[in-house]
């Protein structure tokens, strides 16, 4: 097969890609970024940045989907870099992606998701890379591996370590909530 | 195999079960009985988790992005970025500008490609009006438009930039910025009226503006999108065009109740002087979504109610 060939069939290969991935990387990026603008302008550069590098991407392997994904940490972290002082708060993130069904309805979300985003700031950035992947992007954790180039039994290790700690902190927020019901 | 990697094992075996499948919980702890009261919390944190956080991308933004890595595919084919650079340089001097739209959207896709090969334009995607990156943002945006084929396309790219002016509007009156919002304001209404532009040629509104927006609290019920009658069976053009202006109208209608939900968060940390500024913005911003959301109710014909 000849160059031109291959660089074709790559390029065929992500378009049909982005039908089945495209989703799952935003909600990937908008999980470790917090910032559903930002998520669906970077899972969008994914795509073109996969693009101008498919000459040098090898069939044999990674598969496609984890080399996108490995692209996609890439872009975050340096996102994350970038963008480490104006940090959306989580409310803010949260309120971004507040569903239309009802203005109470959305307050409240609002807040539950505010609460989840911040639990999730307690993990290290391994289990909440593991956790983006895993519930978010749907990967298996085989393909996890893949992506976040550890173990197998890493990856189901920092999943365990990721939802204990979340766990704590819920509590400990949910504490903290009663206690100031119960005192004022 | 030690206990805790088989914990691990399994929880690992769940979460797949659970999340990707959509077994139950108790499915999944009923083959595990023997490690239900491990797994039980953690399991049902990770269906917490994913249900509170997850989000979905509008189609629209989709189809943006598809569109984007469509062109930059063709772009590709046919100018590889590898080959005989004496050919190319020749296909490069001798080639026709066909006309002067494709001059400039050929400009306009070299500028978007440039920008975000530099990371601007996804650096610049979350700024707002009073950061350095915020030009490059409406660079960008600018850019898409230009690139938007088709009018359906322009006018979901206007509504989700509308729907941008209304976030940073909301950014703006926390920091008490009234001058911003004033710019702000009226590039929302520049959105709103080429969404009319786009999507509705040739209409007028037919929706009195309120003699005293000052007076507006938040609203009422949204009409609901009602389609207009298709002969049986009929397809084409008009009934591409029906779904596009069905999703439209949806878009518009989830954009302008999730307006008022940003502005309330906004006025509860805005200063008292922007709140009433603020009020008055969402009072105006309100009828002209009103206004849009009754036109796509109208019949596509010119004469006049």
């Amino acid at each position: 097969m000849s160059g031109s060939d291959e660089a074709k069939k790559g390029a065929d290969a992500l378009a049909d890609l982005f039908e089945t991935e495209y989703g799952r990387i935003v909600r990937y990026v908008y999980v470790r970024i917090g910032d559903a603008g930002a998520a669906e302008e970077l899972a969008s550069d994914v795509f073109l940045r996969a693009l101008e590098g498919i000459d040098a991407f090898e069939w044999r392997g990674v598969p496609m989907q984890a080399w996108l994904f490995r692209i996609a940490r890439n872009l975050v972290v340096d996102y994350l870099r970038k963008h480490a002082r104006r940090k959306l708060a989580p409310l803010d993130a949260a309120a971004e992606v507040a569903s239309p069904d009802s203005p109470e309805e959305d307050a409240l979300q609002t807040m539950e998701r505010a609460e989840m985003l911040e639990a999730m700031e307690y993990l290290t950035a391994a289990q909440r890379e593991v956790v983006s992947l895993r519930f978010f992007a749907g990967l298996s954790s085989q393909e996890t591996a893949q992506v976040v180039k550890r173990s197998n039994g890493a990856v189901r290790e920092l999943q365990s370590a990721a939802l204990k700690t979340l766990r704590h902190v819920l509590a400990a927020k949910q504490g903290r909530t009663v206690q100031a019901k119960g005192g004022g | 195999m030690a206990e805790n990697a088989m914990f691990l094992q399994v929880l690992d075996a769940c979460v797949d079960r659970v999340l990707k499948e959509g077994d139950s919980v108790e499915a999944c702890l009923a083959s595990y009985p023997e490690h239900t009261e491990q797994l039980e919390p953690l399991l049902r944190l990770a269906v917490q988790t994913r249900q509170t956080l997850d989000y979905a991308p509008a189609p629209s933004t989709a189809a943006v992005a598809r569109a984007r890595l469509h062109r930059a595919i063709q772009q590709r084919e046919t100018h590889p970025p590898r080959g005989n650079s004496r050919r190319s340089f020749q296909r490069f001097a001798f080639a026709r500008v066909h006309s002067y739209r494709w001059a400039i959207v050929a400009s306009t896709a070299a500028l978007l490609v440039l920008l975000a090969s530099s990371g601007a334009v996804a650096a610049s995607s979350g700024s707002q009006p009073d950061q350095p990156l915020y030009p490059v943002k409406r660079t960008a945006e600018r850019a898409r438009l230009a690139l938007a084929f088709d009018q359906g396309a322009k006018a979901r790219l206007h509504a989700t930039y509308a729907e941008r002016r209304v976030k940073e509007m909301a950014a703006m009156a926390t920091k008490g910025d009234s001058r911003q919002i004033e710019a702000l304001q009226s590039d929302l209404q520049g959105s709103l009226r080429q969404i009319r532009r786009t999507a509705l040629p040739g209409r007028v509104p037919v929706v009195a503006r309120p003699a005293d927006a000052g007076r507006y609290t938040f609203p009422g019920p949204v009409p609901p999108y009602v389609p207009r009658m298709m002969p049986r069976g009929y397809q084409g053009q008009e009934a591409r065009q029906g779904a596009e202006a069905r999703e439209l109208h949806q878009m518009l209608q989830s954009h302008m109740q999730l307006m008022e939900l940003r502005f309330r968060l906004a006025m509860r940390d805005a200063p008292e002087p922007t709140k009433e500024q603020l009020r008055q913005a969402l009072a105006s911003a309100h009828v002209e979504y009103q206004e849009l959301l009754v036109e796509f109710q109208r019949p596509a014909s010119p004469e006049r109610r």
